[in-house]
């Protein structure tokens, strides 16, 4: 492993505003990858090792959540005091097939102050390159990690 | 003795399924997982090759807490293996929606846990409503949400 952090993001994300776009993601879900998940998580569904009723193997549903929080990360520095991921909603609309090469989009569509920290909410969509909506997420992170109500 | 080993990494499916007849108040089988500091550094790519505090001790300390803090997205793929194995096909069309709580670390024993609230009939349509949560080896709520999907 490599001896540092790396967070690639330059953006400043609590001076950012509603509205703002992440920089999106095209990126096509491997076998290795999938396998990969199914070892970390035992998860050995056949679905994504060897075939499933869609035509092919899928990744799980809720797969690419890591890939948005990567997205943030690389988009915006991680503000002072770190934060924490609060929040997190799915809605599954089509599987994510594995080989088929999907874009991710986000954008910030919520900031609020409550409890001592910032929460800011991210909305991302991850389409397949005919535009076909494979799954919609939402994302809250909530800013320091320890609240300000807490020092 | 003739019994033979499980494979550990063959699929278990449940044993009850989402259908017509799933009623309020159904709960959903169990997953149990135990997670490891291997797990987690397993998980994913790109990420887990870069020292962070989600797989490093001593990052982690220096973050101000004692042992790395398991992916949020982690465990919630443990709720998304519960959706798919208990509605299959018809996890599409359904979401899922939940709160961080609580953080997990390395050898934390996981398990989800889901009842059904309500069923919600459209025509031939039928979708049901679950509570959803994940609990630590101590039974405290680490996840908590809702769920839903539809019965083919």
């Amino acid at each position: 492993m490599q001896s540092e952090l790396r967070f690639a993001g330059t953006h400043d994300l609590l001076s950012a505003e509603i509205g703002h776009e992440i920089t999106p993601v095209e990126m096509v879900i491997t076998e290795e990858m999938v396998e990969r998940h199914a070892w970390a998580n035992d998860d050995y569904n056949p679905w994504y090792i060897r075939d499933s009723p869609f035509g092919g193997r899928i990744a799980p549903p809720t797969f690419l959540s890591y890939d948005t929080d990567i997205m943030i990360w690389n988009h915006f520095t991680l503000p002072e005091g770190k934060g924490i991921w609060a929040k997190q909603k799915f809605e599954f609309m089509r599987p994510l097939m594995v080989g088929k090469k999907v874009k991710i989009t986000g954008k910030i569509v919520d900031k609020v102050a409550k409890r001592g920290r910032d929460h800011i909410s991210f909305e991302f969509l991850v389409t397949e390159e005919d535009g076909t909506e494979v799954v919609r997420m939402l994302t809250v992170h909530a800013f320091p990690l320890i609240a300000r109500s807490e020092r | 003795m003739s019994t033979k080993s499980i494979d550990p990494t063959a699929f278990q499916p449940m044993k009850v399924t989402a259908d017509k007849n799933t009623m309020v108040g159904f709960e959903i089988e169990p997953i149990t997982k135990n997670l490891t500091l291997d797990k987690m550094r397993l998980y994913r790519s790109q990420w887990s090759r870069v020292r962070n505090w989600h797989n490093d001790y001593e990052i982690a300390q220096s973050w101000g807490v004692d042992k790395p803090l398991v992916f949020a997205s982690q465990v919630m793929e443990y709720l998304g293996e519960m959706l798919v194995k208990f509605f299959g096909e018809g996890y599409l069309g359904g979401n899922l929606s939940v709160s961080i709580i609580q953080p997990v670390v390395p050898e934390d024993v996981i398990t989800t846990k889901r009842v059904v609230k309500e069923r919600v009939t459209e025509g031939n349509d039928v979708g049901l409503v679950l509570d959803v949560w994940c609990e630590n080896q101590h039974g405290e709520k680490v996840i908590v949400g809702e769920a839903s999907g539809l019965v083919n």
